[in-house]
């Protein structure tokens, strides 16, 4: 028998995660909740016709996608850690930082794709719209700051998973780490409701970040897991 | 094939200012079963998880198989089997499910034959279909079994096998550790059931404090276990 290369190990724990999540869909359920619960309470405190909306409107919708979306990065590996499904993962033929990378890619899809309906929603309830340009910016923002915010979610996760009070550690953790990238984020999604084009400066600046934080969990992720489980 | 199922020597585990390991020089030949017994916090589980790549050693040189840990832990793994204190199977997933995942990784080609052929093993044939999270504490048991011998492991590293389980379970684990043994496997049983231990092992240690303070039959090393526990 011989184990399967990193690629097919890969594709197996990112498909795995996917059946796995469309069968009990906690995850997407409370992000989505999360969310709702977020873009309704900002719609009741500043309506659409309000002109403060114009300054604001990027940095709703980002607060929005971060709240949502911390409650995904969380459980990427406190329900397996706490289940010991972890452990078994780490038993397996399959190399640290493949691991590392299927876990950031299916938060990230699982993120994304919420953050799309959030998007959706954001547009409708704060009578907001986007041309071809701005659509294109937002999209991109969202794709190149998730990739970031996850992989960076995704680290500290497995460093706090077993941690008591892990969740709170997570947040006070993850937020200052990340007020560069949504710094970018904010001023390009603000681009995008103004209907520009993608600013490459700023797209280089969300890669840049997203390059640094996957070269780290690649460096980092097997140290971050090492001993996992010891009941010592 | 040549050398020990393991090696470990001088090995030091230290969780802060404990040592749960404490300086231990061990090895098993391959083919046979090795029992390790000792009272709680003896350091047993954590030679296991040394063993099981999931620890690495603060001092001390570990091998299994002939490979150097942690440094070729990627190799061992696909060459041990393991059952902690939990199933390590997906919740959500049906056991066959659940399987399946673990074979996909191991990359078995015949998974289906093989996970219904260690359903039958374990008596779980009826309970394939059923959600893992509804398995009793022995049924989880049996499952994790099925997991770790679902690639053919050559070591086979089991921490309290026979807790949970009824008689027919207890048989069962009798009977892994005989086939393993038969087709030139090695095991490695952490155990406090002491005539179990004594009955299937070729040879035994006992830990106190971290270090191994007997070594030798299975019967004499029930009787220092039972001492040392007191």
């Amino acid at each position: 028998m011989t184990p399967p290369g990193p690629w097919k190990s890969y594709c197996t724990l990112v498909r795995w995660d996917w059946t796995r999540e469309m069968r009990r869909k906690t995850t997407l359920l409370s992000m989505g909740v999360m969310g709702l619960i977020t873009l309704f309470l900002f719609s009741f405190a500043i309506p659409p016709e309000r002109e403060v909306l114009l300054d604001t409107r990027a940095g709703i919708l980002w607060v929005t996608f971060l709240f949502a979306a911390t409650i995904g990065i969380d459980r990427a590996f406190r329900a397996d850690g706490r289940s010991g499904m972890l452990q078994g993962l780490l038993l397996a033929p399959v190399r640290r930082a493949t691991l590392f990378y299927a876990r950031v890619t299916s938060t990230f899809v699982f993120v994304v794709g919420l953050q799309l309906v959030l998007g959706v929603l954001f547009l409708v309830l704060f009578n907001q719209s986007l041309n071809v340009d701005g659509a294109i910016t937002l999209i991109a923002t969202v794709i190149a700051t998730d990739l970031g915010f996850v992989t960076v979610g995704v680290m500290i996760g497995a460093m706090t998973w077993s941690v008591p009070g892990g969740d709170v550690l997570l947040r006070i953790l993850l937020f200052p780490m990340l007020l560069p990238v949504f710094n970018v984020a904010v001023a390009s999604a603000d681009r995008a409701f103004k209907g520009q084009a993608l600013s490459t400066t700023q797209l280089l600046m969300l890669a840049a970040f997203d390059l640094t934080f996957l070269g780290a969990g690649h460096l980092l992720f097997e140290h971050l897991v090492k001993d996992v489980g010891s009941d010592v | 094939m040549s050398g020990p199922a393991f090696r470990v020597t001088g090995l030091w585990k230290r969780f802060g200012a404990r040592d749960a390991l404490a300086g231990v020089t061990l090895e098993q030949a391959r083919g046979t079963c090795l029992a390790v017994l000792g009272p709680n916090g003896s350091g047993k589980t954590t030679l296991l998880r040394m063993l099981s790549t999931l620890g690495e050693p603060s001092e001390g040189d570990v091998e299994v198989l002939g490979h150097p840990l942690p440094a070729e832990a990627h190799e061992v793994r696909s060459k041990i089997g393991v059952v902690l204190d939990r199933h390590l199977l997906v919740a959500d997933f049906t056991l066959r499910e659940s399987l399946r995942m673990y074979a996909d990784l191991y990359g078995l080609v015949d998974a289906t034959a093989r996970i219904e052929m260690l359903a039958d093993l374990t008596g779980l044939t009826a309970r394939l279909r059923d959600p893992v999270r509804t398995f009793s504490r022995g049924m989880g048991q049996r499952a994790a079994l099925c997991r770790a011998l679902l690639h053919q492991p050559e070591v086979l590293l089991l921490d309290e096998p026979f807790t949970g389980l009824d008689a027919g379970g207890t048989r069962i684990v009798e009977r892994v550790v005989t086939d393993t043994r038969a087709r030139g496997g090695s095991i490695v049983v952490v155990t406090h059931d002491l005539p179990r231990a004594a009955s299937i092992a070729d040879r035994a240690v006992v830990f106190a404090h971290g270090r191994v303070v007997f070594d030798g039959a299975g019967e004499e090393a029930a009787a220092q276990a039972a001492e040392a526990s007191r």
